[in-house]
Protein backbone atom coordinates (compact mmCIF):
# COMPACT_ATOMS: atom_id res chain seq x y z
CA UNK A 1 0.00 0.00 0.00
CA UNK A 2 1.40 3.08 -1.06
CA UNK A 3 1.84 6.19 1.59
CA UNK A 4 1.48 8.91 -0.73
CA UNK A 5 -1.32 11.27 0.09
CA UNK A 6 -3.07 13.76 -2.97
CA UNK A 7 -1.62 16.59 -3.63
CA UNK A 8 -3.00 20.00 -1.29
CA UNK A 9 -5.42 21.83 -2.00
CA UNK A 10 -5.44 25.82 -0.90
CA UNK A 11 -8.58 24.50 1.34
CA UNK A 12 -6.12 21.81 2.83
CA UNK A 13 -3.58 24.80 3.68
CA UNK A 14 -6.04 26.67 5.55
CA UNK A 15 -7.16 24.08 7.49
CA UNK A 16 -4.03 22.82 8.19
CA UNK A 17 -1.56 25.95 8.05
CA UNK A 18 -1.23 26.06 12.14
CA UNK A 19 -0.47 22.63 12.54
CA UNK A 20 2.37 23.25 10.02
CA UNK A 21 3.55 26.63 11.82
CA UNK A 22 3.52 24.51 14.85
CA UNK A 23 5.40 21.57 13.23
CA UNK A 24 2.56 19.07 14.00
CA UNK A 25 2.51 17.97 10.78
CA UNK A 26 3.72 14.44 9.34
CA UNK A 27 6.36 14.49 7.01
CA UNK A 28 4.43 13.35 4.20
CA UNK A 29 2.15 16.31 4.61
CA UNK A 30 4.77 18.52 5.23
CA UNK A 31 5.91 17.81 1.75
CA UNK A 32 2.43 18.38 0.35
CA UNK A 33 1.88 21.61 2.15
CA UNK A 34 5.50 23.09 0.91
CA UNK A 35 4.76 22.33 -2.60
CA UNK A 36 1.24 23.55 -2.74
CA UNK A 37 2.97 26.52 -1.41
CA UNK A 38 5.60 26.85 -3.89
CA UNK A 39 3.47 27.01 -6.43
CA UNK A 40 0.10 28.85 -4.68
CA UNK A 41 1.15 32.84 -4.52
CA UNK A 42 -2.29 33.19 -2.08
CA UNK A 43 -1.40 30.69 -0.41
CA UNK A 44 2.33 31.55 0.12
CA UNK A 45 1.12 35.01 1.09
CA UNK A 46 -0.80 33.48 3.91
CA UNK A 47 1.69 31.27 4.93
CA UNK A 48 3.89 33.96 5.41
CA UNK A 49 1.58 36.22 7.18
CA UNK A 50 0.86 33.88 9.92
CA UNK A 51 4.26 32.96 10.03
CA UNK A 52 5.38 36.29 10.95
CA UNK A 53 2.26 37.26 13.12
CA UNK A 54 3.12 34.21 15.29
CA UNK A 55 6.86 35.13 15.57
CA UNK A 56 6.05 38.29 16.66
CA UNK A 57 3.43 36.91 19.27
CA UNK A 58 6.52 34.28 20.41
CA UNK A 59 8.59 37.64 20.96
CA UNK A 60 6.12 39.86 22.93
CA UNK A 61 4.69 36.56 24.91
CA UNK A 62 9.04 35.22 25.59
CA UNK A 63 9.90 38.69 26.44
CA UNK A 64 8.82 38.57 30.50
CA UNK A 65 11.89 38.76 32.33
CA UNK A 66 12.82 36.60 35.83
CA UNK A 67 13.17 38.76 38.96
CA UNK A 68 16.37 39.60 39.90
CA UNK A 69 17.77 37.66 42.91
CA UNK A 70 15.08 34.61 42.51
CA UNK A 71 17.64 32.03 41.78
CA UNK A 72 19.22 32.65 44.88
CA UNK A 73 15.71 32.89 46.84
CA UNK A 74 15.51 29.41 45.41
CA UNK A 75 17.70 27.61 46.48
CA UNK A 76 17.24 29.53 49.90
CA UNK A 77 13.89 27.86 50.22
CA UNK A 78 15.39 24.40 48.62
CA UNK A 79 18.15 24.61 51.77
CA UNK A 80 15.19 25.51 54.66
CA UNK A 81 13.27 22.48 53.48
CA UNK A 82 16.01 20.09 53.24
CA UNK A 83 17.11 21.11 56.52
CA UNK A 84 13.37 20.70 57.87
CA UNK A 85 13.41 17.36 60.38
CA UNK B 1 13.51 10.94 51.12
CA UNK B 2 15.86 13.90 50.09
CA UNK B 3 19.39 13.12 49.64
CA UNK B 4 22.41 15.73 50.70
CA UNK B 5 22.87 15.49 46.82
CA UNK B 6 19.65 15.85 45.48
CA UNK B 7 19.72 19.96 45.70
CA UNK B 8 22.78 20.69 42.99
CA UNK B 9 21.23 18.39 40.67
CA UNK B 10 17.64 19.33 40.85
CA UNK B 11 18.43 22.64 40.87
CA UNK B 12 20.64 22.19 37.55
CA UNK B 13 17.44 20.45 36.06
CA UNK B 14 15.58 23.35 37.08
CA UNK B 15 17.66 25.87 36.06
CA UNK B 16 16.84 26.04 32.00
CA UNK B 17 13.04 25.47 32.89
CA UNK B 18 12.93 28.63 35.39
CA UNK B 19 12.16 30.96 32.77
CA UNK B 20 9.12 29.46 31.42
CA UNK B 21 8.19 28.35 34.45
CA UNK B 22 7.79 32.00 35.70
CA UNK B 23 6.49 33.14 32.39
CA UNK B 24 3.71 30.98 32.54
CA UNK B 25 3.04 31.06 36.42
CA UNK B 26 2.84 35.09 35.47
CA UNK B 27 0.59 34.89 32.77
CA UNK B 28 -2.09 32.79 34.78
CA UNK B 29 -1.32 35.22 37.53
CA UNK B 30 -1.08 38.73 36.27
CA UNK B 31 0.87 39.63 39.26
CA UNK B 32 4.85 39.08 39.75
CA UNK B 33 5.33 38.41 43.24
CA UNK B 34 2.04 35.96 42.71
CA UNK B 35 4.14 34.42 40.42
CA UNK B 36 7.33 34.25 42.41
CA UNK B 37 5.39 32.38 45.36
CA UNK B 38 3.99 29.91 43.02
CA UNK B 39 7.56 28.74 41.68
CA UNK B 40 9.00 28.72 44.60
CA UNK B 41 6.38 26.61 46.44
CA UNK B 42 6.03 24.10 43.02
CA UNK B 43 9.97 23.85 43.40
CA UNK B 44 9.59 22.78 46.95
CA UNK B 45 6.83 20.53 46.16
CA UNK B 46 8.66 19.01 43.46
CA UNK B 47 11.89 18.30 45.29
CA UNK B 48 10.45 16.57 47.73
CA UNK B 49 9.08 14.35 44.93
CA UNK B 50 12.39 14.49 43.50
CA UNK B 51 13.00 10.98 44.76
CA UNK B 52 9.90 9.99 42.81
CA UNK B 53 12.01 11.38 39.34
CA UNK B 54 13.41 8.94 36.77
CA UNK B 55 16.51 9.74 34.49
CA UNK B 56 15.28 9.94 30.99
CA UNK B 57 12.05 11.51 31.79
CA UNK B 58 11.23 15.08 30.67
CA UNK B 59 12.29 17.49 33.50
CA UNK B 60 10.13 20.55 31.91
CA UNK B 61 7.25 18.63 31.69
CA UNK B 62 7.43 16.89 35.26
CA UNK B 63 8.02 20.30 36.60
CA UNK B 64 5.14 22.16 34.92
CA UNK B 65 2.79 19.30 35.50
CA UNK B 66 3.10 20.23 39.15
CA UNK B 67 3.64 23.57 38.83
CA UNK B 68 -0.42 23.70 37.31
CA UNK B 69 -1.62 21.44 39.73
CA UNK B 70 -0.39 23.79 42.53
CA UNK B 71 -2.22 26.46 40.36
CA UNK B 72 -5.34 24.44 40.12
CA UNK B 73 -5.58 23.79 43.92
CA UNK B 74 -4.82 27.60 44.44
CA UNK B 75 -7.78 27.89 42.21
CA UNK B 76 -10.18 25.06 44.23
CA UNK B 77 -8.96 26.97 47.58
CA UNK B 78 -10.37 29.99 46.48
CA UNK B 79 -13.47 28.42 45.07
CA UNK B 80 -12.61 29.37 41.92
CA UNK B 81 -12.14 26.18 39.95
CA UNK B 82 -15.78 26.31 38.85
CA UNK B 83 -14.56 28.68 36.32
CA UNK B 84 -12.44 26.27 35.11
CA UNK B 85 -14.10 23.61 32.62
CA UNK B 86 -11.34 21.10 31.62
CA UNK B 87 -13.56 18.05 29.72
CA UNK B 88 -13.49 17.24 26.15
CA UNK B 89 -14.73 20.43 24.96
CA UNK B 90 -13.00 23.87 24.47
CA UNK B 91 -14.32 27.30 24.93
CA UNK B 92 -12.42 28.57 21.96
CA UNK B 93 -15.20 27.50 19.05
CA UNK B 94 -16.04 31.58 19.06
CA UNK B 95 -12.78 32.52 18.86
CA UNK B 96 -11.11 33.54 15.68
CA UNK B 97 -8.64 31.31 14.04
CA UNK B 98 -6.55 33.58 11.81
CA UNK B 99 -4.49 36.55 13.44
CA UNK B 100 -5.55 40.30 13.91
CA UNK B 101 -4.91 43.07 11.66
CA UNK B 102 -5.78 45.57 14.28
CA UNK B 103 -2.91 47.01 14.72
CA UNK B 104 -1.98 47.53 10.70
CA UNK B 105 0.51 44.28 10.82
CA UNK B 106 -0.38 43.33 7.48
CA UNK B 107 -1.61 46.23 5.63
CA UNK B 108 1.82 48.54 6.59
CA UNK B 109 5.79 48.02 6.76
CA UNK B 110 5.29 45.18 8.22
CA UNK B 111 9.28 43.73 7.67
CA UNK B 112 10.48 46.56 9.49
CA UNK B 113 8.76 47.19 12.36
CA UNK B 114 7.22 45.29 15.89
CA UNK B 115 3.83 46.23 16.24
CA UNK B 116 4.14 45.28 19.80
CA UNK B 117 7.49 46.11 21.05
CA UNK B 118 5.75 48.55 22.85
CA UNK B 119 3.80 46.45 25.05
CA UNK B 120 4.35 46.43 28.18
CA UNK B 121 4.04 43.12 30.53
CA UNK B 122 1.58 44.25 32.27
CA UNK B 123 -0.58 44.72 29.01
CA UNK B 124 0.57 41.55 27.65
CA UNK B 125 -0.51 39.63 30.89
CA UNK B 126 -4.07 41.51 30.64
CA UNK B 127 -4.40 39.86 27.22
CA UNK B 128 -3.99 36.98 28.82
CA UNK B 129 -6.55 37.82 31.55
CA UNK B 130 -8.94 37.96 28.69
CA UNK B 131 -8.65 34.45 27.39
CA UNK B 132 -10.85 31.64 28.88
CA UNK B 133 -9.01 29.85 31.83
CA UNK B 134 -8.38 26.77 29.77
CA UNK B 135 -7.12 28.33 26.76
CA UNK B 136 -5.14 30.64 28.83
CA UNK B 137 -3.13 27.76 30.22
CA UNK B 138 -2.80 26.37 26.74
CA UNK B 139 -1.35 29.38 25.08
CA UNK B 140 0.80 30.25 28.34
CA UNK B 141 2.77 26.60 27.95
CA UNK B 142 2.63 26.52 24.30
CA UNK B 143 5.06 29.64 24.20
CA UNK B 144 6.65 30.18 27.34
CA UNK B 145 7.73 26.60 26.94
CA UNK B 146 7.83 25.36 23.21
CA UNK B 147 5.92 22.00 24.26
CA UNK B 148 3.83 19.47 21.65
CA UNK B 149 0.45 19.48 21.63
CA UNK B 150 0.92 16.30 23.49
CA UNK B 151 3.13 17.19 26.33
CA UNK B 152 0.98 19.69 26.78
CA UNK B 153 -2.07 17.30 26.80
CA UNK B 154 0.31 15.68 29.50
CA UNK B 155 0.57 18.26 31.65
CA UNK B 156 -3.33 19.15 31.88
CA UNK B 157 -4.35 15.65 31.60
CA UNK B 158 -7.03 16.35 28.33
CA UNK B 159 -7.08 15.01 24.68
CA UNK B 160 -4.46 16.24 22.42
CA UNK B 161 -6.76 17.34 19.94
CA UNK B 162 -8.29 19.77 22.45
CA UNK B 163 -5.09 21.11 23.18
CA UNK B 164 -5.01 21.80 19.36
CA UNK B 165 -8.29 23.32 18.63
CA UNK B 166 -7.67 25.77 21.70
CA UNK B 167 -4.04 26.70 20.78
CA UNK B 168 -5.03 27.66 17.05
CA UNK B 169 -7.64 29.60 17.87
CA UNK B 170 -6.15 30.72 21.33
CA UNK B 171 -3.32 32.28 20.34
CA UNK B 172 -5.16 34.60 17.43
CA UNK B 173 -7.35 35.69 19.97
CA UNK B 174 -4.30 36.77 21.76
CA UNK B 175 -2.66 38.50 18.43
CA UNK B 176 -6.20 40.49 18.35
CA UNK B 177 -6.23 41.46 22.00
CA UNK B 178 -2.33 42.66 21.68
CA UNK B 179 -3.01 44.58 18.59
CA UNK B 180 -6.15 46.65 19.96
CA UNK B 181 -3.49 47.28 23.02
CA UNK B 182 -0.91 48.26 20.50
CA UNK B 183 -3.28 50.21 18.67
CA UNK B 184 -4.89 52.01 21.18
CA UNK B 185 -0.97 53.07 22.69
CA UNK B 186 -0.21 54.37 19.28
CA UNK B 187 -3.04 56.72 18.49
CA UNK B 188 -2.82 57.49 22.33
CA UNK B 189 1.20 58.34 21.25
CA UNK B 190 0.21 60.67 17.93
CA UNK B 191 -2.72 61.89 19.94
CA UNK B 192 -0.06 63.23 22.17
CA UNK B 193 2.50 64.75 20.22
CA UNK B 194 0.02 66.61 18.19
Amino acid sequence: MSDQIPPYTCADVQQRLNDYLDQELPPQETCAMLAHIGDCAACAALSQRNYLALAQLRAAVQSIALPTGLASRLSERLDACRQKP
Amino acid sequence: MILSNDQPLFETYLAPVLPSAYGFAYYLLQDHEAAETLVLNTAQRAFLAFPLYQPGMNFTVWFLKTLTQAYLEMLQQEDLLSLFAFGEETSANHLPDTPGDEAGLFSGNESSSDPFASLTETQIADAFARLPLDIRLIVALYFMAELSYLQIADILGCPARKVRAALHRGRWTLHHLLSLSARTATSSGHALSV
